[in-house]
């Protein structure tokens, strides 16, 4: 017994000394963990300027020379799913929506927001033969949406404005891809989902009831690329030069309109959908990682109505206490973009300068 | 005993059961191929063996099971170790029992499903959250009968290691854990039957990874009726077979006793 | 109280205590981030909240009355069908290896099963907990059934008990402990699949408020409800074993199931 217990101290004792290194503090990572909703065709690829990134191997172009690689994971439960991966740090960044982004943050959530994101429509979808026609017959419905996501977020806005709250509702808790095939088979009445809607109504499976397209940009998602405080901390110039890759993939996915919506197409949306859904907006401003007007009064408005909904549980300054520009600013200086974009002022309108 | 007569007599003493079985199947067939219930509740039994078979081939099934399997394994053992041994200690210690009996009789009372969200919050999506689930899971029934198991060890017993004057460690193994013994394989049993439960259960929660419940809960995702029921036949008959082959380890390890099922 | 039982009772405080004690100083000292784990005041914080502006109130409610119903309707189909097998040896042999067979599924595989049939609407819940809830029932009738010592079925036969009097006088008394089990484990599993259904397919009640928390980010919200759980179930059972005891006064109660 004791010869036994003897031997497996040593190896416990060796093990420690010269096992694992993860608990080391290297000067880089070897991997950089980015976070995004899955997308609802379930394809392991991005659109936007994770999908340029990946099409144009801008990751590799910086960063091949020092060993490092990207992993892109597609969380099913969007971005509270990310929120969660990010606390247990499974994940560095993640690119995220305006609700889970701020919920997470004012859950206790130590992340950074390093660049603004923006657009996303969302859409009230009923099955192809509902005898709903209009908003405010919404009224005691089942309604399925991806609760904590910007479509949760735009259905309160929606609601509200037709004298509804999420009280005279109730709300199924379901995952972008679970609401398609509910509204298909009927087991919902109503769902807040995103251009999918589009989709459905192509396939003859839906009636889109209404749509935020048009709509004041309070409307629409106004997301951001968050990153884990803890690293930021320890590798601000890995997070500054993944900022140069996430300009130069913002700038050339806002060239050429025609050619970002093909490139957006590569997750399984059609075409038309992409194209109907973008109707109006210019593929700069969609675009625009800066934190300008539009997205600080976005975010502040935002805020503001989630404290009231108690969607959160304290309010909180995001240009003081959560934005960091700086690494997006190195970034702007250093590809030489500081003006490319305009600032967009608090209706998406483009300041004069 | 000669293969066929063997089959015959199994055969003869279930005859009954079989006959439900066949009916069932028969108005299950009926009632799917006259159109009665609609394919997309109730797929046609051929359907569901058309589809067992496709994914036993194509080796998805194969995979998903495997590793299910795998987590249970892990969680299981991990989680019926660490409750055999405070269960003991419990047992043996009236200060330990005093001491955590308080404790663990709260927190058993969450009903172990309840565990998930919190789990996955600290644990993440990945794997440690699914075999930490199926850990808690084995954990309390195992603590709650060895302790049982090792307190209704008979005094006579106790006495006549006195009289031998037995050691501690031969104490307990020659008179504590044998008396115990069937309170143990009881709990053993509790504790394996969550676990597969709580692996079905966790992998439908966190969909992260492959396995038997994110195959189930893909497959009501996608509208594949056929597919859910290939996935919970092959779940339930999983359970059938760990059922079936605790009942040997009990008749193994107290040939005398009645092993009720 | 004789000074013994309090000394035990104090033994019995000083784990959570120091439990309590460490979770309060990792949490104050950030040891473990404050989103994975909250300090135990942010908790009671919480629950205040949650208390006051009734939302608490409101989905325990919604929840206990679905528990009622599922554990009700499980618990009489149970009950009937675990006669059933156990009175006439012709349902046993047709019917027990369906009702084995079909024991042997988790009861959680059903549910997606189940949501395709009857959606997700309070239908399905109340199926799924019913179902759940008549198993363990049907099982402990019919093992109290069967288990009734054979010389009582000697005296029924000598008093020339018909069918139905052999059943309510000597039969279904005898079997009462296993009634009795049967009940808790019954109430304890519907308890636990009606968290299971809200957790998979609600729009209110506690499993959830669990899950809306969760997609918010809100640690102490989830931590808080899953401690109203066990302490709403650790009361269910302590009210049964109640009844138990009362029901069985000469007998031993069981302790635990």
């Amino acid at each position: 017994m004791r010869k036994i217990l003897g031997s497996l101290l040593t190896a416990v004792v060796t093990m420690a000394a010269f096992g694992s290194t993860t608990g080391f503090a290297a000067d880089h990572p070897k991997v950089i963990r980015i976070g995004t909703p899955s997308g609802s065709y379930g394809k392991a690829v991005s659109s936007g300027p994770i999908g340029e990134i990946q099409v144009k191997d801008l990751f590799d172009q910086e960063f091949k020379k020092d060993g490092i690689k990207l992993e892109v994971n597609y969380i099913k439960t969007a971005g509270p799913g990310c929120n969660e991966a990010l606390s247990n740090n499974a994940l560095d960044f993640a690119s995220i929506g305006d609700l889970p982004a701020v919920a997470g943050f004012a859950g206790g959530l130590k992340t950074r927001a390093v660049a603004s994101t923006r657009g996303g429509n969302t859409y009230v979808a009923v099955p192809i033969d509902s005898p709903i026609k209009s908003l405010k017959q919404l009224k005691g419905k089942k309604i399925g949406v991806s609760l904590g996501t910007y479509m949760h977020a735009a259905a309160l806005k929606i609601l509200a404005d037709n004298g509804l709250t999420e009280n005279d509702v109730t709300f199924f808790n379901m995952d972008n891809a679970t609401v398609l095939t509910a509204i298909a088979a009927k087991e919902v009445e109503a769902a807040f989902i995103s251009s999918d809607a589009i989709t459905l109504r192509t396939r003859g499976v839906a009636r889109v009831l209404y749509t935020t397209q048009g709509k004041p940009v309070f409307y629409q998602n106004a997301g951001a690329l968050i990153v884990r405080e803890e690293f930021a901390r320890k590798y601000p110039d890995i997070v500054r030069r993944f900022l140069k890759v996430w300009v130069k993939a913002s700038q050339l996915h806002s060239l050429d309109k025609k050619a970002s919506q093909k490139l957006d197409t590569r997750v399984g949306t059609p075409l038309l959908t992409v194209q109907e859904d973008q109707a109006g907006q210019s593929v700069l401003y969609l675009n625009s990682p800066k934190f300008d007007d539009m997205w600080l009064s976005h975010d502040r408005r935002s805020i503001a109505l989630f404290k009231a909904k108690r969607l959160i549980r304290k309010t909180f300054d995001p240009e003081k206490e959560w934005v960091d520009r700086s690494f997006l600013d190195a970034a702007l200086k250093d590809l030489k973009l500081e003006n490319f974009w305009p600032d967009y002022d608090a209706n998406g309108n483009p300041k004069k300068k | 005993m000669s293969i066929s007569t063997r089959v015959a007599g199994f055969i003869g003493r279930r005859y009954h059961g079989m006959i439900t079985f066949l009916v069932l199947v028969g108005i299950w067939a009926a009632l799917s191929h006259l159109k009665v219930v609609p394919a997309e509740l109730l797929p046609a039994p051929d359907t569901v063996l058309k589809t067992f078979i496709q994914n036993v081939a194509s080796g998805l099934l194969g995979k998903s099971l495997w590793a299910s399997l795998i987590r249970i394994t892990q969680g299981f053992l991990i989680g019926c170790s660490l409750g055999f041994l405070l269960g003991a200690l419990m047992g043996v210690s009236l200060t330990a029992e005093r001491l955590f009996a308080p404790l663990i009789n709260a927190l058993r009372q969450v009903p172990i499903i309840g565990w998930i969200p919190l789990i996955i919050v600290w644990c993440g999506i990945a794997d440690m959250s699914k075999i930490t689930f199926i850990g808690i899971g084995a954990f309390f029934p195992m603590v709650v009968n060895t302790f049982e198991g090792v307190r209704s060890v008979p005094h006579g017993y106790l006495e006549v290691a006195r009289v031998f004057e037995f050691g501690k460690w031969k104490l307990l193994s020659k008179i504590v854990v044998p008396g115990a013994l069937p309170s143990i394989v009881t709990g053993i049993r509790l504790s394996l039957g969550t676990s597969w439960m709580l692996v079905v259960w966790s992998e439908i929660n966190t969909r992260s990874a492959l396995g038997i419940g994110d195959m189930l809960d893909s497959a009501r995702e996608g509208g594949r009726m056929d597919l859910v029921i290939v996935c919970i036949i092959v779940i339930g008959v999983v359970a059938f077979l760990i059922n079936e082959l605790l009942g040997l380890l009990e008749t193994q390890l107290q040939g005398w006793k009645k092993v009720s099922r | 109280m004789k000074l013994q039982t309090i000394k035990i009772k104090l033994l019995g405080l000083i784990v959570p205590v120091l439990l309590l004690a460490v979770w309060d100083y990792v949490t104050r000292h950030e040891i473990f981030p404050a989103q994975l784990l909250p300090p135990p005041g942010m908790l009671f914080d919480t629950w205040l909240d949650m208390q006051t502006s009734g939302e608490l109130a409101l989905n325990m409610r919604i929840s206990l009355l679905r528990v009622a119903a599922g554990f009700a309707l499980g618990a009489t189909l149970g009950f009937l069908v675990g006669t059933a097998m156990g009175t006439w040896t012709v349902v046993d042999q047709y019917l027990g290896p369906l009702f084995n067979t079909i024991r042997q599924v988790p009861i959680v595989g059903w549910l997606p099963f189940l949501i395709v049939w009857l959606g997700i609407g309070e239908v399905f819940k109340i199926a799924f907990i019913s179902l759940g809830a008549l198993i363990p029932m049907a099982l402990k009738t019919y093992e109290g059934i069967r288990g009734v010592s054979p010389s009582y079925l000697e005296v029924a036969r000598v008093f020339e008990f018909n069918r139905f009097k052999q059943l309510t006088r000597i039969i279904l008394p005898s079997a009462l402990p296993s009634l009795l089990i049967g009940l808790r484990l019954s109430l304890s599993e519907a308890w636990m699949l009606v968290v299971a259904a809200e957790l998979v397919a609600a729009s209110v009640g506690i499993g959830n408020t669990m899950t809306v928390a969760r997609r918010l980010f809100q640690t102490d919200v989830v931590l808080v409800s899953v401690i109203v759980i066990a302490i709403t179930g650790y009361f269910g059972n302590k009210l049964l074993a109640l009844l138990e005891s009362q029901l069985l006064s000469g007998r031993r109660p069981s302790s635990a199931h």
